[in-house]
């Protein structure tokens, strides 16, 4: 009964764990997207009954160990986000676009940006910030001069489009 | 399977210490050899040699001051240059001095102890007590410490309980350890409350219970408001009595100091049940003409609660903090718990009581309530949770403070944000700063400033090697890692060429670490990259 149940964790850590990056909160959760909070924090519930490392006893083999650390910590941070009213709408904008991260650090599998200079880069982090709060004004002026500083970078002028739609 | 070996849960107090065990599903609190279940977190080095602990110890506390070392939580794991640190050393009536690492040293008749050794002589003790009464070896603990306390404190309190030969299965946050104790064995579902007032520290979390998850919504505290506090204020009061009518000034006499503070403790306590109490302390001091001088004192209840109401008000004000971050408001809570000695006090509990609209719950005994919870926490540890027959209890832990790393215009980042979930690893990308650098140096800090400055440092790492490239060319990946005892592991790898960062996290304060202080050039500090 427990070892099937081993088994069948270990199954689930080592599939969810290759596809972290390109899941959204809604598939790692195994929840609709309707989800009220109360099902997202039972989701959450359930698979930390599951993945936390503790259930696992302390002596888990270590690489096994970080497996579970990250599908965990990436499930906590599914469950934050999405039991947060305002951190989740902003997650389902960015999903819409195609992200499944959210806010939480940097992809680090895809190349970030094309800028090189350095205020350009400052301007064009607080305009995306704007732009993930709803805030085109300010969006708007901050990705401006980004584009000033840089005015051959696609990531700026992208972020930009954004803007300018959201603003009108 | 190997037979199962006790493990034993430790609440590690300021001032007293309490043990205990799950067996056959029941708490039991290990007693010493005399049958005291609290055992006084106090070591006394006596002239022949001996090392007593506890009960034994705490007699010696009047007797010999300067040889009897009592509240070393206060400065475990922490930078003798703070300034919190050195308030408290000054009430200290033993001799501390800087050791390596700025850290605390304890001086006996001439020989220097650094603090976990100090808490590992009382660990020990707690072992010792646990293996006579349960008859057979203890190797297995886990720790509780306050949940605010930093990393270095935690990481000085895991060393200690190695020094004291014991693995340390994890470090518990009490408040946390409380809940435990609390909602074991019931099925329960409801947010709680912990406020913890203990000796030297204090604490108030917010838990969501749902049968046998444990989850923390957020926790938050003052490292540097206890019970202490409130005999301070009783000590100062009685002091300027004394140096009123005897023109006598007993701060400069450690055996009369200490006399007048255990009395003030003594009064404190008398006056959690008496509206007020009156008394002689004798032999403080020794008049002009060899006679011993005594102090008449009354204290009444009202005096008293006027002396430490900032004190309260400051808990107050930290409870209305956690409650926004968890949330929650103080009507929708389902219960109420206290924690700690100087929950007694009846001032403080109508303080809060009238802030949560609650009438505080006291199932549990409050001075062994985080030892409960910590036993609780080592069987789930060793019991193998993923047989639900064995299933005890997970508790879903957060981090109680936020984690970052110093960046270029002396701004902190923070990558890991408070009452995030633990274990947790991110992973954030940073860029070079100035052209053609050839290192970075990645300062690791604890706290929510803006400025790196203003948070406290925890340690430094350096890549070194960097290929020279312009600026922002060369992306540097940092990944924090938070485990479950909430300490933190970073690692900086130069992503171009796959080096990772060689040195070792220097945690000021921390045990046997080196601490360099070296004046960072500005331009070697990383930049952050956009996020997505």
């Amino acid at each position: 009964m427990s070892q099937d149940r081993k088994a069948a964790i270990e199954d689930f850590v080592e599939r969810a764990h290759s596809v972290l990056d390109q899941v959204s909160y809604y598939r790692l959760l195994s929840i609709p997207t309707t989800a009220t909070e109360e099902q997202v924090r039972a989701a959450y519930y359930r698979l930390a009954a599951s993945l936390h490392p503790d259930v696992h006893g302390v002596g888990v083999e270590a690489a096994y160990r970080k497996k579970l650390t990250a599908v965990f910590s990436r499930v906590a941070e599914a469950y934050k986000v999405l039991a947060d009213a305002t951190l989740r709408a902003r997650y389902d904008r960015e999903l819409a676009e195609g992200n499944v991260r959210v806010g939480m650090g940097a992809d680090i599998n895809k190349k970030e940006h094309d800028i090189s200079d350095a205020s350009a880069l400052r301007f064009y982090k607080l305009g995306k910030a704007a732009l993930g709060d709803g805030d085109f004004k300010s969006a708007l002026m901050n990705l401006r001069f980004a584009l000033q500083k840089e005015p051959e970078s696609e990531h700026i002028k992208t972020a930009l489009d954004a803007a300018e739609k959201g603003a009108s | 399977m190997a037979p199962m070996s006790p493990v034993i849960g430790i609440d590690l107090g300021t001032t007293n210490s309490v043990v205990a065990t799950l067996v056959n599903n029941k708490i039991e609190v290990i007693p010493d050899s005399q049958g005291n279940r609290l055992h006084p977190s106090v070591v006394a080095f006596v002239p022949s040699g001996e090392v007593l602990v506890g009960h034994a110890a705490r007699a010696r506390r009047h007797v010999d001051p300067r040889n009897t070392v009592s509240s070393a939580k206060r400065l475990i794991g922490q930078s003798i240059n703070v300034p919190t640190v050195r308030l408290a050393m000054s009430t200290m009536p033993y001799q501390c001095v800087e050791g390596p690492n700025e850290q605390p040293m304890v001086v006996i008749r001439g020989k220097q102890y650094s603090i976990p050794e100090i808490a590992a002589i009382v660990l020990k003790h707690l072992r010792r007590c646990a293996e006579r009464h349960l008859g057979q070896p203890v190797s297995q603990a886990v720790i509780t410490v306050p949940a605010n306390f930093t990393d270095a404190q935690r990481q000085a309190t895991k060393y200690a309980g190695e020094l004291a030969g014991l693995q340390v299965l994890r470090i518990l946050n009490e408040p946390t350890a409380a809940a435990l104790a609390y909602g074991f064995g019931r099925s329960l579902n409801a947010s709680i409350a912990i406020y913890d007032l203990g000796g030297g520290t204090f604490d108030v979390t917010v838990l969501q219970i749902r049968d046998k998850i444990f989850e923390v919504l957020a926790t938050g505290g003052d490292s540097f408001l206890g019970g202490d506090d409130f005999d301070k204020v009783l000590l100062d009061k009685l002091a300027g009595d004394f140096l009123a009518t005897n023109r006598v000034d007993l701060r400069d006499n450690p055996t009369g100091w200490s006399r007048l503070g255990a009395a003030a403790e003594q009064i404190k306590c008398r006056l959690s049940e008496d509206e007020s109490v009156a008394g002689t302390i004798h032999e403080l001091a020794t008049g002009l003409g060899g006679e011993p001088l005594a102090l008449n004192f009354e204290v009444h209840r009202n005096e008293f609660e006027n002396m430490i109401f900032p004190y309260v008000e400051r808990s107050v004000l930290a409870c209305r903090e956690v409650l926004h971050a968890a949330g929650v408001d103080a009507q929708s809570l389902g219960d109420l718990i206290l924690v700690g000695g100087s929950t007694r006090t009846p001032m403080v509990r109508q303080a809060i009581e009238h802030y949560f609209g609650l009438e505080p719950k006291a199932r549990i005994n409050p001075d062994e309530t985080v030892a409960y919870g910590a036993a609780i926490q080592a069987s789930a540890l060793t019991g193998g949770g993923l047989d639900p027959s064995k299933f005890y209890a997970l508790l879903l832990d957060v981090t109680p403070r936020a984690l970052g790393i110093g960046i270029v215009g002396g701004f902190a980042e923070t990558i890991i944000d408070k009452n995030t979930p633990v274990p947790v690893e991110r992973v954030r990308s940073f860029s070079t700063s100035s052209d053609y650098q050839t290192e970075v140096h990645i300062k690791i800090c604890q706290g929510e400033e803006r400025y790196f400055n203003d948070n406290e440092p925890l340690g430094l790492l350096s890549l070194q090697g960097l290929e020279p490239r312009p600026r922002g060319e060369t992306t540097i990946e940092v990944t924090f890692t938070v485990d479950s005892d909430g300490i933190l592991s970073v690692e900086a790898k130069d992503t171009a060429s796959g080096q990772v960062a060689q040195a070792a996290i220097q945690v000021v304060g921390a045990p046997e670490v080196d601490h360099q202080h070296q004046a960072l050039p500005e331009e070697q500090l990383p930049e952050p990259l956009p996020q997505q």
